[in-house]
């Protein structure tokens, strides 16, 4: 490439960067990863990303940037790994593809290729502590004692299969202090101390350990269940999990009210917008008259059902709903933990109405 | 039927179908080892159920289909005349080419 095409591409990457500090927000960021992206500069998108997703943890586009971005570093290592796959396998492999998929945020194929480890190599203590990962994960996120006694069978596995597994006995005695299983952590902690007596995270947390109130009678899943009414009730008492964006509109709904009400000139045959708080109170509609309360009772059960179908079906908290009806559209979205519901008739395609929310919420909602 | 099923499912990103009465009978299913039979009906009937309820509530009339994402995958609903179809996906799809397949299915479920 000549200086002439290094000077030109790096002008049109700072006018893009100039177009996104104009207006910063997830989407404008993305935007300028694109360009990045498509003048040979990924690396230069990936440290605009990594320090973005640190001041916008909730973006859905942000990850999803990310991801593909991580993707695009891993093919080849994928691509090499799948060729030793082929020619005679072993745990290591699937465990290594597995943990590229992860990195790529692809978790169905991470949990594809570590689920055939187990199953082929179940001797191998790898493809259990990703599964056992991504459960907890979920834990983590959703707070379903079912998801944190799954991860802890899967990590307590590959822990009997290698019972000098640092980092993997340091992340189940973590797991444990953190749902207060105190005696759990304990011997987990001691478990390391036994080859590693001098190792100064165990200590540490060993003393922390000791500190937690003794654990009540009960086994791992009373525990958990515990954990988890716990958990549940200090997010309804304290909307913890709710990103930036969604704390400044529960502190003030009529800047939300003032931002909805654009939606009226963006989306072509619009009709209703209505926005619940995160106990499915009402927050903001648009128009804002008396059938709010109706559509209020009607979203709160169909946002209900669509969260439970979700847990139980395995496949995390629910996002977004859109039925088609010959009516219209009605789209239901989950963002920061309030729910939006959003009415229009069959002016607009599908494809452009997702797309219209989607650069409202990950852009207009946060300037 | 069930021969639509199976061929649906070998589309890329599709984990399993099923199709349901309105009453929530399992008419036929093709569902990866992943997903449990009864699992899937419960579910989706309630789903449903509750999704047209609030299109009724709110006089939107009934659905010709419902897509749900969550965080880690998708389920996917179509209207047939006496129940509907089910579909479960990956969450890493290209969402346009899966829906125009699974139309495509619904329609041959119908003249079945």
């Amino acid at each position: 490439m000549g200086w002439l095409q290094n000077w030109s591409d790096s002008r049109k990457l700072s006018a893009a960067r100039a177009d996104m500090l104009k207006a910063r927000s997830p989407w404008s960021i993305n935007e300028f990863v694109s360009v990045a992206i498509d003048l040979n500069k990924a690396e230069e998108g990936l440290q605009e990303i990594q320090a973005a997703i640190k001041e916008f943890p909730n973006s859905e586009c942000l990850q999803t940037a990310y991801r593909s971005l991580i993707k695009r570093q891993s093919e080849e290592e994928i691509r090499r790994n799948r060729e030793e796959l082929k020619s005679g396998a072993n745990g290591l492999v699937y465990y290594k593809l597995a943990q590229l998929y992860k990195q790529c945020g692809d978790y169905d194929q991470a949990i594809e290729f570590s689920r055939k480890g187990t199953r082929l190599y179940p001797d191998f203590e790898g493809n259990y502590i990703i599964l056992g990962g991504i459960r907890y994960e979920r834990f983590q996120r959703d707070l379903r004692s079912t998801d944190g006694l799954r991860a802890i069978e899967l990590l307590e596995k590959a822990s009997d299969l290698n019972r000098e597994n640092y980092r993997l006995l340091k992340q189940l005695a973590e797991i444990y202090l953190a749902i207060g299983a105190k005696d759990l952590a304990i011997v987990k902690l001691n478990e390391i101390l036994s080859f590693a007596p001098d190792d100064s995270e165990a200590l540490k947390l060993l003393g922390q350990a000791h500190k937690l109130k003794t654990t009540r009678k009960g086994g791992i899943k009373e525990i958990l269940t515990e954990f988890e009414r716990r958990a549940e009730l200090h997010d309804k008492l304290k909307n913890q999990g709710i990103g930036p964006r969604g704390q400044r509109f529960l502190r003030n709904a009529s800047l939300l009210y003032e931002k909805i009400k654009t939606l009226e000139e963006r989306v072509p045959g619009f009709q209703r917008v209505v926005v619940l708080s995160p106990q499915s109170r009402l927050l903001a509609a648009h128009p804002n008259d008396n059938e709010n309360e109706r559509y209020v009772t009607a979203l709160k059960d169909c946002f209900e059902a669509g969260l439970d179908c979700s847990l139980r079906m395995d496949i995390s908290t629910f996002e977004k709903g859109l039925f088609e009806t010959e009516n219209g559209l009605v789209y239901l979205l989950v963002f920061d933990r309030l729910q939006m519901g959003l009415f229009c008739s069959n002016q607009m395609r599908s494809d452009r109405l997702i797309q219209e929310i989607h650069k409202f919420l990950e852009h207009d909602l946060y300037i | 039927m069930q021969e639509i099923l199976d061929r649906l499912n070998q589309v890329a990103g599709i984990k399993g179908s099923m199709v349901v009465t309105t009453a929530g009978w399992v008419v036929t299913d093709a569902l990866g080892p992943e997903l449990e039979q009864e699992t899937v009906a419960a579910v989706s009937s309630h789903m449903v159920k509750v999704s047209r309820n609030m299109l009724e509530s709110l006089d939107r009339g009934d659905f010709s289909r419902f897509t749900l994402t969550s965080r880690h995958g998708r389920m996917i609903f179509v209207s047939l005349k006496a129940g509907y179809l089910v579909v479960i996906t990956k969450m890493d799809i290209k969402l346009g080419d899966i829906l125009i397949e699974i139309d495509s299915a619904a329609r041959r479920i119908e003249r079945s």
